[in-house]
């Protein structure tokens, strides 16, 4: 943190930690609160992370931790509506994305949402997912099933497929 | 076919994934104000909670409920119409009004306060005029104790040494090209001595370390008066100065570019440059100001809290490594440390006074947000701790000032 000198403050083992956590967090809270809250709440976990990075080392779940002190930063912005980033008009990895897809996502629940997204945009397995968001994996089953149930219909797919 | 269509959404799914990554990282984080502090402590087993919540929340609407009622059943309360009821988190002492004196015109000397003020007073003649003045008031009242009149032709900056020092500053700027800084002894009340300088500087003061120290307010250089008035130093900082303050041993600087430059008295060198600068921001840089440098006393003397404008503070040790950082409200206007507590003052209009706790150099735990509702209808100005109080001038010509006494915690 300062410019003369080469120690650090804290270790760098912890600094890697936090920011692989912090990526999942703040895939978690954008997914949850949309783009804007998500991310601002983000970084409010991870300033959190820093200010406690001792107790974070500490913790078994730090992931689900720090979600949910995110969870408690996104109060402040519950005014706002969520959004989601519209898609470009072109293709996106060779896939072109129905342009339903996200006002169809903004009306899944919360839950639904970070599910669906955690698991099926951004690929996690059940289990990280489920930790992120302090859910068991059960739970986290549900959410995708409906929330993957909801998206069908928001996109006139066929349910039974 | 069924098959095909479910596996087309989730490709498109899997696609979305880096269209919202992409929009992520685009996204400016922290730029909007924030209105409210709250606390960061996470939302422990919330399933759990709800059933307490909600009982919690019964018995609060009726105890609302039967407040309303008893409040317009009676004719007679207390409470004047029209009057906004903010629940207040600090006690308000006092309020005044002092005249027009420049944005750094109060200091405390460990007893009383010391403020920058002008006023009018009448000749035989029955002419008028200006006359610039320090006012020594007291501390929790805020009732002048002494005027002492000053050869300013306008007040810019007030410091005290806390040994019988107070220096005083004022011109600098457009109306008063030459700044020119007095020095009073408390014990007597007289000016000692006045000296003029010919870099302008319409800066902020601190005093210390065996003289007075001129710097900020965007000037590129520090400038230190000895006890008898002469220049014995004028550092060459790398960039504009915008605060500064006595930190143990040492002068900090906060520059224009989210740095502070340490410099040694003894030798009138920048021997530190420390980034202020949380993890992942990236390098220093850019425009966020280093409005307040506020110093650690007690134990922990020798470290400082320096206050970005954007509202984050950074507890920077002895050895000049940030140990520690909380946020406040962007945009901080003004910090003060009364205790063990920051308070930061910030607008833009009808100016609040809340406060983070440190609770202990150490931790730099959030403990509390304290509000204090609006204190003033005009745009924030300085904040200054005294032993047990604050006080707060809004920026305006008549610098409308309260004093507050925070409530501690339950």
């Amino acid at each position: 943190m300062t410019s003369d000198r080469e120690a650090q403050p804290v270790g760098q083992e912890c600094n890697v930690a936090i920011e692989e956590i912090a990526v999942r967090v703040r895939r978690a809270l954008v997914a949850a609160y949309g783009v804007e809250v998500g991310s601002e709440a983000a970084a409010d976990a991870v300033a959190w992370a820093w200010e406690h990075r001792e107790a974070i080392g500490a913790m078994q779940n730090p992931g689900g931790y720090l979600y949910r002190v995110g969870q408690s930063a996104a109060r402040r912005y519950r005014d706002r509506p969520i959004r989601l980033p519209e898609v470009p008009a072109s293709t996106v990895d060779d896939v072109l994305i129905d342009p339903r897809l996200p006002v169809a996502l903004e009306g899944l629940s919360a839950r639904q949402r970070s599910a669906v997204i955690l698991v099926h945009a951004h690929g996690y397995g059940l289990t990280e997912a489920a930790g992120v968001l302090g859910i068991s994996v059960s739970a986290l089953r549900n959410h995708l099933g409906r929330g993957l149930r909801h998206l069908r219909v928001a996109l006139g797919e066929d349910d039974d497929g | 076919m069924a098959d095909d269509r479910g596996t087309g959404m989730l490709d498109q799914l899997a696609s979305y994934g880096t269209v919202l990554d992409a929009a992520t990282d685009a996204q400016p984080v922290n730029e909007t104000p924030l209105r409210e502090i709250i606390d960061l402590e996470p939302v422990r087993r919330p399933r759990r909670v709800w059933p307490l919540v909600g009982v919690a929340a019964a018995v609060l609407l009726v105890l609302v409920g039967v407040v309303v009622f008893m409040r317009d059943s009676n004719p007679d309360s207390s409470q004047p119409a029209g009057v906004n009821h903010v629940r207040s988190d600090v006690d308000v002492l006092a309020r005044f009004s002092l005249q027009w004196a420049g944005p750094w015109g109060i200091a405390y000397d460990g007893r009383d306060v010391w403020t920058g003020e002008e006023a009018i007073v009448t000749d035989p003649d029955g002419s008028s005029r200006p006359v610039i003045q320090v006012v020594r008031r007291n501390a929790t009242t805020g009732a002048p104790i002494q005027t002492i009149p000053v050869p300013q032709e306008s007040i810019n900056a007030i410091a005290s040494d806390g040994y019988g020092a107070i220096y005083v500053a004022g011109g600098g700027d457009g109306g008063v090209p030459e700044t020119t800084v007095s020095r009073i002894d408390a014990a007597s009340g007289t000016v000692t001595f006045t000296t003029r300088l010919t870099s302008p500087c319409s800066c902020q003061l601190a005093a210390g370390l065996g003289g007075v120290w001129l710097g900020g307010n965007g000037s590129d250089h520090a400038y230190r008066l000895d006890g008898t008035g002469k220049i014995a130093a004028e550092v060459a900082l790398h960039q504009r100065a915008t605060s500064l303050a006595v930190v143990g041993p040492l002068l900090e600087v906060g520059l224009v570019d989210s740095r502070v430059a340490v410099v040694d008295p003894s030798s009138s060198d920048v021997v530190r440059t420390i980034d202020l600068v949380r993890p992942g921001e990236g390098p220093a840089g850019g425009d966020r100001p280093v409005v307040a440098i506020t110093p650690v006393v007690g134990p922990d003397k020798g470290q400082s809290w320096a206050t970005r404008v954007d509202g984050t503070s950074f507890l920077v040790d002895a050895g000049g490594i940030v140990t520690r950082f909380l946020r406040f409200n962007p945009p901080v206007d003004s910090v003060a440390r009364l205790g063990d507590d920051l308070y930061a003052m910030f607008g833009p209009a009808g100016f609040d006074i809340s406060v983070r706790s440190t609770v202990d150099a150490s931790r730099a735990r959030i403990r509390v947000a304290r509000r204090a509702g609006e204190l003033s209808s005009g745009r924030p100005g300085s904040l200054v701790a005294t032993a047990h109080n604050l006080w707060a001038t809004d920026a305006d010509p008549g610098r409308t000032t309260i004093v507050v006494r925070p409530r501690r915690p339950k």
